[in-house]
């Protein structure tokens, strides 16, 4: 008999876990049996496993450790899982949500025992909507399955973890999932529109994208969560149209610092490659070995480039791809037209892991991201680190991104070589972290990172993703002990963050935050945000905190392509100060003198959605101080990390509610010239029109509906279908905003597949957040808009945890 | 538990090890597609087996049950990126089941007396003669009601070919006349051999009775048995063939088990180097047919042709690709790819006897498949495969006829192609 928690071997020692997870409370074998006879009128005895058979089967994933359940649920319905949830909390046990358990962090591991929900016949529904570019699939659809059958749709889902053929989409939204072609389309979170699921408890909730100020994004901090905040049932994702086609090309350079070099420079060229991966040296030998994968033996590393686009534009881009990678000793160059050449280059990449799988007993993989220019100077310190452990390690590399693979072959019976393993392990992430990059870019924390969550948080950030863990799980059941820290330690210092944060840039700001916060809690009165004030009317009964004066630029990495400024920077200020380097930041200003961090707060709709996505897929950190006077850092100037809850997430659209913004990091964007044009259309045609502008391959980067009018806006003009070409419209819109004073300005949330109605006044529609700006201010308060009940409670709870003392409630930023 | 942990030899051992259950095997498998258990995927099994083999898992009828639902197709060994070779592991632990209590392995009645059959030819097609009788008087005991739904109706009667010249200066070839092919498909056999023969083969013969390869023995848990076979077969090839001979059979399964006879006999003192020699001489038909020094032409009349390729030449031989190639060469018909081609149909041998529930199951798939892309004719490479196809198309009164690649193409063989002259050479 299976014993839950039993010491089995190959087992990892991990007594450091007991000072970071609660442990549940230890369920009795009468628990176990009440809970059996709870269960018997919900699920049929046959999806009921509880033998020592199933035990075993359900006792690992992808890292290879094992710890068997008690009891094993194959779900099959959504109502089911509300149902076993319910029964769940009523025993007071443990409930771990799992897909195909591919986890590479030990995220699907029962680690207390308790209840595998497994998901993976959660099949139902289907529901494409090939008009309004979505679909809503059950999260148990794996993840090629649903790009197959998008594909007969000649529709596309890009994200494409390694274990793609089998993990579920329900695992690639916990997990949020990235995979080599994430680079040109973003990972998972950058397509998930809504989740439809439970709470512990076995709450019904349905969670999605805010779509106007006011609204916080708890499906953002869902998403990467690891299974521990909620089970989602159905997720619907946002899909677009299949690339016209693929160029793959081989480039293979004498030394990995010139493939790295190599990268650097096509980032810079502003060339927008599908997938940059980089193999090193050993990869390359031990991939020849088993593969014979052709690439040239006496390269140090090489590159392989996906570009996406119709065959002009891949030729063109191809030509760049050249020109710019032509410096320095580059050995060769090749390129594959079609999926079967493609394949052939690429199958030394597909191989490396396997290859070394083969020559080891085990594979550690590691996953950790850099800011892109230093990812030649990382993979030195990997190899400096490994050789000192006197291990062999090969690196592959989602170069593009920033993201390393350093993998290393072991043997978990050598207790020696597993102690050389771990310290290689940690200086490799303390390495990473003092990169100011993330110790997991797309495995996630599970358990393996869990005691390097301080390399990145400090105690009270640690503390800020435990109360958002509690608002949704209060008793701790989903998923213990993964993911994030649910035993804090003892504070050592009055103030964790400055001291002991080399990368906290706004510290500065910080002591006048902190002052103006105590004025408020003592006076008793609400804390006004104000930035550039263009749209806040003046609360009298309120204490003022300007941001204005909060201009600094901390760093500007152009070939990162990411900066940090303070929440004060006015963004025409920024866009002045991004133009020499032809970058901008894609969240269009709605006008210039609107600061940064107003942007952030109020999350209006982005102009440029539809090539460059809304504001929150331009944020990757911010600093900020909550109510309670903690400083706290959340993101990194990485474009994956998912290390912790995505907590910057929260941030964008709070509407200055659940703290003060100090500074925010940037993802930027080459900057490129853009032809607008303006199609006339009458009635339903204006959405028609849109929405087939917005399934070409090549859709524009603005698609907005006016009244009689779709305006377009595009990169490469597809001529004079699409309208004659007007002027660049934007000034004149964010007149037309300005003149709508906050807090009551007529944004409407209509929905994706929705449309102003016809008998409201109108006058700008954006197609992809639904939302539409008319002359009249929503009906209902803004955050209760489009939110369930269980979300709206949800969102109140956190509220209260970044603002104990109320100094936000009620008012409008 | 009083039986201990489960005893495995250091190979298998050595797979367990290996196994970095990333779970990429998952959606290979025709259990796991079919039941989405953990427990019935080859990630499970081998933990299952790895538990069992530490002792943290009781060795006993449950063990057994999860086990016996493999079909043994290997398509798990052909996705593993750490190239696990999990039937190692498996057969392995099947064995060890089976000599402890012979009775947890196999389940149905009809599968010992199957076993007993295939080591005597003669019996074996007796056997059949009478079950075709019986099935048409509805005449049968109860145990082998499934043996004989399997059957088809009427039997086979060998047609009369007049042998094609040998070619001497064309590849030595011995063409293994595999058992259940013998006693059900007597004619694919000629056809095959026609074949060969045409494309330019000089066809071997090794002397003495053809005893069965030992797949169904390996498979369920005998691989005493399955060594004495291999070594039948080794010895006959070393004293009659010439050293370049080709060894080929028109059933995957079994190819794929003659081309496993080195690692089966490694310990074996005496037989061990030529096993090893032989194993690397085997070929699976067709791939046999496209690499003969002749093209073969073949012109067909307008069907709609489906393959069911046979999973261990895809998937332990690699060389599942030549059936769709040489099928493609027949002008005329249409070769429609079903998207279950590849996969494992459910038959496995005495697979359907042992788990009829869950080889009906798989089955499904591939006869919507087939239904809905209206196939007149499905050419499958293995005869298990065949019987197991027929039965499913006869059960659900569907359309297509179920032939074995060789009399599909010998069928349409086109014995005076207009190039080139030197393959002009017909029987009679």
């Amino acid at each position: 008999m299976a014993k839950a928690g039993a010491a089995w071997h190959g087992q990892l020692a991990r007594p450091h876990l007991a000072a970071m997870a609660a442990a549940p409370a230890a369920a009795t074998p009468s628990t176990w049996a009440q809970l059996a006879v709870r269960l018997k009128p919900l699920v049929p005895a046959a999806r009921l496993l509880a033998d020592p058979v199933a035990q075993l089967a359900y006792s690992y994933d992808a890292t290879g450790e094992r710890r068997p359940p008690q009891l094993v649920v194959l779900a099959e319905q959504p109502a089911e899982v509300g149902g076993v949830l319910a029964a769940a909390a009523a025993a007071g046990v443990p409930v771990l949500p799992r897909g195909a358990g591919t986890n590479l962090s030990g995220g699907t591991l029962p680690l207390f025992g308790g209840l595998v929900l497994a998901l993976q016949r959660l099949t139902e529904p289907w529901r494409l909507d090939v008009a309004h570019l979505q679909v809503s699939v059950g999260t148990g659809w794996v993840t090629a399955d649903l790009q197959r059958a998008l594909a007969s749709h000649n529709m596309f889902y890009p994200p494409d973890p390694s274990s793609h053929r089998i993990s579920t989409i329900g695992g690639n939204v916990q997990e949020n999932s990235g995979g080599p072609h994430a680079l040109r389309y973003g990972v998972t979170e950058a397509h998930v529109l809504a989740v439809e699921g439970y709470l512990a408890d076995g709450t019904p909730i349905h969670l999605d994208r805010p779509a106007v100020p006011g609204e916080w994004d708890l499906l953002g901090v869902v998403i990467g969560s690891e299974g521990t905040l909620m089970v989602a049932t159905e997720v619907t994702l946002a899909v677009q149209a299949r690339p016209a086609g693929t160029t793959t090309a081989l480039l293979a350079f004498a030394t990995v610092a010139s493939a790295c070099a190599a990268v650097a420079r096509v980032i810079a060229a502003h060339l927008d490659p599908a997938a940059l991966e980089l193999l090193d040296r050993p990869t390359i030998e031990l991939v020849e070995r088993f593969a014979g994968a052709g690439y040239p033996a006496d390269a140090g590393a090489v590159l392989l480039v996906d570009l996406d686009g119709t065959a002009d534009e891949r030729q063109a881009a191809l030509d760049q791809l050249d020109a710019a990678t032509r410096a320095g000793d580059r050995l060769a160059f090749r390129t594959a037209d079609g999926p079967a050449a493609a394949e052939r280059l690429w199958i030394g990449r597909r191989a490396a892991y396997g290859a070394l799988a083969r020559v080891s007993a085990h594979v550690f993989v590691q996953d950790v991201t850099v800011p892109r220019p230093q990812l030649a100077a990382m993979m030195d310190e990997v190899l400096a680190i490994a050789q000192q452990r006197r291990l062999s390690v090969l690196t592959v590399a989602h170069a593009g991104d920033g993201n390393l693979h350093p993998t290393i072959g072991y043997d978990p019976a050598n207790p020696e070589e597993l102690q050389r393993l771990f310290a290689a392990d940690q200086e490799i992430l303390a390495a990473a972290a003092a990169r100011d990059g993330s110790i997991t870019g797309e495995h996630g924390v599970g358990i393996d990172k869990l005691k390097h969550l301080p390399l990145m948080y400090s105690r009270d950030e640690l503390a800020a993703m435990l109360e958002v863990k509690q608002a949704f799980d209060p008793e701790l059941r989903l998923n213990p002990g993964k993911a994030i820290w649910t035993v804090l330690p003892p504070r050592v210092a009055p103030d964790e963050t400055v001291p002991h944060r080399p990368h906290f840039a706004s510290a500065p700001h910080l002591q006048q935050v902190r002052e103006a916060i105590r004025e408020a809690q003592a006076a008793g009165r609400r804390l006004q945000i104000v930035g550039a004030g263009l749209r806040v009317p003046p609360d009298p009964s309120a204490l003022r905190l300007s941001t204005q004066a909060w201009t600094a630029v901390h760093h500007l990495d152009a070939e990162n392509l990411t900066a940090t400024v303070d929440s004060g920077l006015p963004v025409g200020e920024l866009d002045g100060l991004l133009a020499p380097f032809g970058l901008e930041w894609a969240a269009d200003a709605w006008g210039a003198a609107e600061t940064v961090g107003g942007m952030v707060a109020g999350a209006l709709p982005a102009w440029r959605e539809a090539g460059s996505g809304p504001v929150r897929q331009q944020v990757l950190g911010v600093e900020m101080v909550d109510g309670g006077g903690r400083a706290l850092r959340f993101g990194r100037p990485v474009l994956k990390n998912v290390a912790g809850y995505d907590l910057t997430k929260l941030l964008v659209g709070s509407f200055g509610r659940l703290g003060v913004l100090t500074a925010v990091t940037l993802r930027l964007r080459p900057r490129r010239p853009l032809t607008w044009r303006c199609l006339a259309a009458e009635g339903a045609q204006v959405a028609a029109a849109a929405w087939a502008s917005l399934a070409r391959p090549d859709r524009p980067e603005a698609v907005l509906g006016r009244p009689g009018q779709v305006i377009t806006a595009w990169v490469r003009d597809p001529g004079a279908a699409w309208g004659p070409a007007i002027a660049d419209p934007r000034p004149e819109w964010g007149a037309l905003l300005a003149a709508q004073p906050m807090p009551r300005f007529g944004l409407h949330r209509c929905g994706r597949a929705g449309f102003p109605p016809a008998h409201e006044p109108w006058t700008l529609w954006w197609p992809l957040s639904g939302v539409w700006l008319g002359s009249t201010p929503p009906a209902p308060p803004p955050e209760a808009d489009g939110a369930d009940p269980a979300a709206r409670h949800l969102a109140e709870q956190v509220r209260r945890a970044f603002d104990p003392h109320d100094l936000w409630k009620g008012g409008e930023a | 538990m009083t039986h201990g942990a489960l005893a495995l030899a250091a190979d298998a051992i050595a797979q367990l090890d290996h196994c970095n259950k990333c779970g990429f095997c998952l959606p290979a498998c025709p259990t796991y597609v079919e039941t989405g258990l953990e427990v019935h995927s080859p990630r499970g099994r081998l933990s299952l087996i790895e538990a069992a083999w530490r002792g943290e898992l009781a060795v006993g009828q449950p063990l057994a049950d999860a086990l016996s639902l493999c079909v043994g197709c290997r398509a798990c060994e052909a996705a593993c990126p750490s190239g696990v070779q999990y039937s190692i592991a498996m057969q392995a632990a099947q064995a060890d089941l089976v000599r402890r209590r012979r009775r947890w392995v196999v389940s149905r009645a009809a599968v010992p007396p199957l076993l007993a059959l295939v080591r005597h030819r003669r019996a074996l097609k007796a056997a059949v003669r009478l079950g075709q009788a019986a099935k048409r008087i509805r005449l049968l005991p109860v145990p082998l009601a499934p043996l004989a739904a399997m059957l088809p109706p009427t039997a086979e009667v060998p047609s009369v070919l007049v042998p094609i010249p040998a070619d001497p200066a064309g590849p030595a070839v011995h063409f293994v006349d595999t058992c259940v092919m013998d006693a059900l498909f007597p004619t694919a056999n000629q056809h095959a051999r026609a074949l060969l023969s045409a494309g330019g083969a000089h066809l071997q013969a090794a002397h003495g009775p053809e005893g069965c390869c030992g797949a169904l023995e390996a498979h369920t848990g005998h691989p005493e048995k399955a060594r004495e076979m291999a070594r039948a077969h080794v010895v006959r090839w070393e004293r009659d063939l010439p050293p370049d001979t080709w060894i080929v059979a028109h059933a995957g399964g079994c190819a794929a088990m003659m081309a496993d006879y080195g690692r089966l006999l490694a310990d074996d003192p005496r037989w061990a180097g030529p096993a090893r020699r032989w194993a690397g001489q085997v070929r699976d038909w067709a791939a046999a047919c496209m690499a003969l020094p002749h093209a073969l032409a073949f012109r067909g009349t307008g069907a709609r042709v489906a393959l069911q390729n046979s999973c261990h030449a895809v998937n332990a031989l690699g060389q599942g690709a030549a059936p769709a190639e040489l099928l493609a060469r027949v002008a005329g018909d249409q070769l429609v790819t079903l998207p279950g081609q590849d996969r494992c149909c459910g038959a496995g041998g005495v697979y359907n006897l042992n788990q009829p529930a869950m080889a009906q199951q798989i089955l499904r798939r591939h006869l919507d498949e087939a239904a809905a892309a209206d196939v007149d004719v499905w050419v499958a490479t293995n005869p298990g495969c065949a019987l197991h196809l027929g039965q499913g198309v006869r059960a659900t009164a569907g359309r297509a006829a179920v032939v074995h690649l060789a009399t599909y193409l010998h069928e349409r063989w086109q014995a005076d192609p207009p190039a080139p002259p030197d393959s002009a050479r017909r029987p009679g």
